[in-house]
C-alpha cells in the first residue's frame, strides 16, 4: 500500500487523504525523481531514523511564503534554488498538516508516480 | 565543522536513541532523544552533507520540557542556556548512523549561535510516556502501573463517550475480573492518574495484596496485556487455559467492537515496581477485526427433542422462567431445565405429583458446542408431559 514499509503505528492516524494545492522546495528549476526520496530512501540503513516516522515522508508547504521560510531557517535547504507548486489529491497518499509552520507531512502510497507527478508552476527563490 | 579536538570525547558512548521527532521536514532538524540511563535530550540538526550530519545535544529536564512544550520558551533558549551548562555535539555517519565524532562544550565556550531556532515548540508530548518514566512512576508509587493510550482521529478535538464507556471501563471491568474484586473495594486497590486528552490516556494504578510481592496481580496484569495482544487462536487458548472462567470476554469484546468501529488504536504499557519488567500491548482495527473473527467463532446449534419416563423433583412455576427439575428412571443424575411458555396454563390447572407419580417428559435439548472463549452450553426445555397409568 505504501512507498516504504512503515514502522508501527505510522502514518499518525491524523493523517488523511485530501485534495490540496502544495509547495516543495526543490534543488533546481528542473526537479528529478530524486528530489522526490524520503529520509529513509535516502539513507536506509541509519538505524537512528529506521523507525521514525517521519523519516517516511516527503515535505510540503501551504504557500509559497512558508516554503521560503523553511529554507531561510534551515541549515540544510541554503542551497535549494526554486520552489515546485504541486496538487496531491486523495489517491497520492495520507498529509499530515502543522499550522504553526505550514508544513505537509506527506505519505506517498505505492501507486504514486513521479512521472504522474508534474509540476503547476516552478518558481525561483 | 572545525572544533577544538580539547574538547573531544570520542571515549564516552551516550547511545543516544531517537524518541520522537519535533520538527522533521525532509531532514531531521529537531529530535527528542535519550541517552542509555533515560535523560532526554533536544538535538538539533547544525550542519550536514551527503555522509555525515552534526547534531548539538541539550539535555533537558521535564519542568523545562514542559515549558517549552507550553511556549514559555523558545526552542534557542533551551539551547543557548543549558541546565547542566554545557552541550554535546556528536558527528554521526548518514549512511550507518554510527557516531564518528563526540565533543562536550562548556555553554561559555558555545561556538555556534542558535537564532535560527527563535521560535516557539509546536509539540503535543500528551502522548509520549516513555518506558523510564512508567518503571519510575510504578517504582515511586510502589504499584503495579498500566499505562492506557486510546488514539482515533475523532479523539484529537475531544474525548467521545465510547473512549470511556466501551473501552476504558470495560478494561477496568477486565482487571477487577481478573485480580478477582469488586466496586465495594476497588477504591482502595485502584487509582487513575496522568489523565490526558489528547485522545484518551490514563495510567491506572494497583495495589490488590498490600504485601510486597503484588503476584496475584502481577500475573492478572500479564494476561491482560497477553489479551490486548492476542490475534491467533493459539493466544486466546493460552489465556483461556491461565484464567478461572471467561466472564473478562464479555468486556473485552466491547473494547474490539469500539476500536474497529472508530478505527482506534489502544495502546498499553505495564510495569512492575519490583521486578522491573515492562510490558507493552498494541491492538489496532486489523488487529481487532483478527480477535474478533476468534472470540466470535460459532457453530452450530444441536437441537434433540427425547421422551423420558421420571419423576419430577421440583418445579417452580412463579420464577420469571418457570424452571423444572426432573429424575429419569433409568439415571440417577436429575437433569434441569425450563417450561415451554405454551405448558405454564397447563401447569397451573394440574395436580401435578412431585417425586412419587411417573411421567412422560417430552424434553427438548438446544447443545451450544465449545469455543475457544466459551464452554459448551446444555439448554433443556419441557415441551410436554403424560402422566403414565
Amino acid at each position: 500500500m505504501w512507498k516504504n514499509e512503515l514502522p508501527s503505528g505510522c502514518p499518525p492516524k491524523n493523517a488523511i487523504e485530501q485534495k490540496i494545492e502544495v509547495y516543495r522546495v526543490l534543488n533546481n528549476s528542473e526537479p528529478k525523481e530524486t528530489d522526490f526520496q524520503n529520509y529513509f530512501q535516502l539513507y536506509p540503513e541509519n538505524i537512528r531514523y529506521k523507525s521514525l516516522c517521519k523519516a517516511y515522508a516527503l515535505s510540503f508547504y501551504d504557500s509559497i511564503e512558508n516554503a521560503i521560510s523553511a529554507v531561510e531557517r534551515s541549515t540544510t535547504l541554503q542551497k535549494c534554488t526554486h520552489i515546485g507548486k504541486y496538487i496531491i489529491d486523495n489517491s497520492h497518499g495520507v498529509c499530515e498538516f502543522k499550522e504553526s509552520n505550514g508544513h505537509y507531512s506527506v505519505w506517498l502510497y505505492d501507486t504514486w508516480n513521479y512521472n504522474n507527478f508534474p509540476p503547476v508552476t516552478i518558481t525561483p527563490i | 565543522m572545525e572544533i577544538n579536538q580539547k574538547y573531544s570525547i570520542d571515549g564516552l558512548n551516550f547511545d543516544f536513541e531517537v524518541i520522537d521527532s519535533l520538527e522533521f521536514t525532509d531532514v531531521p532538524y529537531l529530535l527528542l532523544e535519550r541517552d542509555k540511563i533515560g535523560n532526554r535530550y533536544l538535538s538539533y540538526l547544525i550542519e550536514s552533507d551527503d555522509e555525515s550530519e552534526f547534531r548539538a545535544y541539550v539535555q533537558i529536564s521535564e519542568s523545562k520540557f514542559k515549558s517549552l512544550v507550553s511556549k514559555s520558551l523558545f526552542i534557542k533558549d533551551v539551547f543557548e542556556e543549558p541546565e547542566n551548562n554545557c552541550l554535546i555535539i556528536i558527528k554521526f555517519s548518514l549512511y550507518s548512523g554510527m557516531s564518528l565524532e563526540s565533543f562536550l562544550i562548556p555553554s561559555t565556550e558555545l561556538l555556534y549561535k542558535f537564532s535560527t531556532l527563535n521560535y516557539f515548540l509546536d509539540y503535543d508530548d500528551e502522548e509520549v510516556i516513555s518506558e523510564y518514566e512508567i518503571i519510575n512512576y510504578s517504582i515511586k508509587r510502589q504499584k503495579l502501573v498500566f499505562d492506557f493510550y486510546l488514539h482515533s482521529q475523532n479523539l484529537i478535538q475531544s474525548i467521545k463517550p465510547y473512549a470511556l464507556y466501551k473501552v476504558f471501563t470495560p478494561l477496568v471491568e477486565i482487571i477487577k475480573n481478573l485480580v478477582g474484586f469488586d466496586n465495594r473495594n476497588a477504591d482502595e486497590i485502584l487509582a487513575f492518574s496522568n489523565l490526558r486528552h489528547s485522545s484518551l490516556g490514563i495510567t491506572i494504578e494497583l495495589n490488590y495484596s498490600k504485601d510486597l510481592f503484588l503476584e496475584k496481580e502481577n500475573e492478572a496484569m500479564l494476561i491482560l496485556i497477553d489479551l490486548l495482544n492476542a490475534e491467533k487462536t493459539e493466544d486466546f487458548e493460552n489465556i483461556v487455559g491461565r484464567t478461572k472462567d471467561t466472564k473478562y470476554i464479555k468486556h473485552y469484546k466491547s473494547i474490539i467492537k469500539a476500536i474497529i468501529e472508530n478505527n482506534a488504536d489502544l495502546n498499553t504499557v505495564f510495569a512492575n515496581p519490583l521486578t522491573h519488567e515492562l510490558k507493552r500491548s498494541s491492538l489496532d482495527k486489523e488487529k481487532a477485526l483478527k480477535a474478533k473473527a476468534v472470540v466470535e467463532e460459532s457453530f452450530d446449534i444441536i437441537e434433540d427433542v427425547e421422551e423420558i419416563t421420571g419423576r419430577f423433583l421440583e418445579i417452580d412455576i412463579d420464577a420469571q422462567e418457570p424452571s423444572f427439575k426432573i429424575i429419569p428412571n433409568d439415571d440417577e443424575s436429575p437433569l434441569k431445565g425450563k417450561f415451554e411458555t405454551s405448558l405454564l396454563e397447563k401447569l397451573k390447572t394440574d395436580l401435578v405429583n412431585l417425586g412419587s407419580e411417573e411421567y412422560l417428559f417430552i424434553i427438548k435439548t438446544l447443545y451450544h458446542p465449545e469455543t475457544i472463549v466459551k464452554s459448551e452450553e446444555i439448554k433443556r426445555y419441557m415441551v410436554d408431559y403424560k402422566k403414565k397409568n
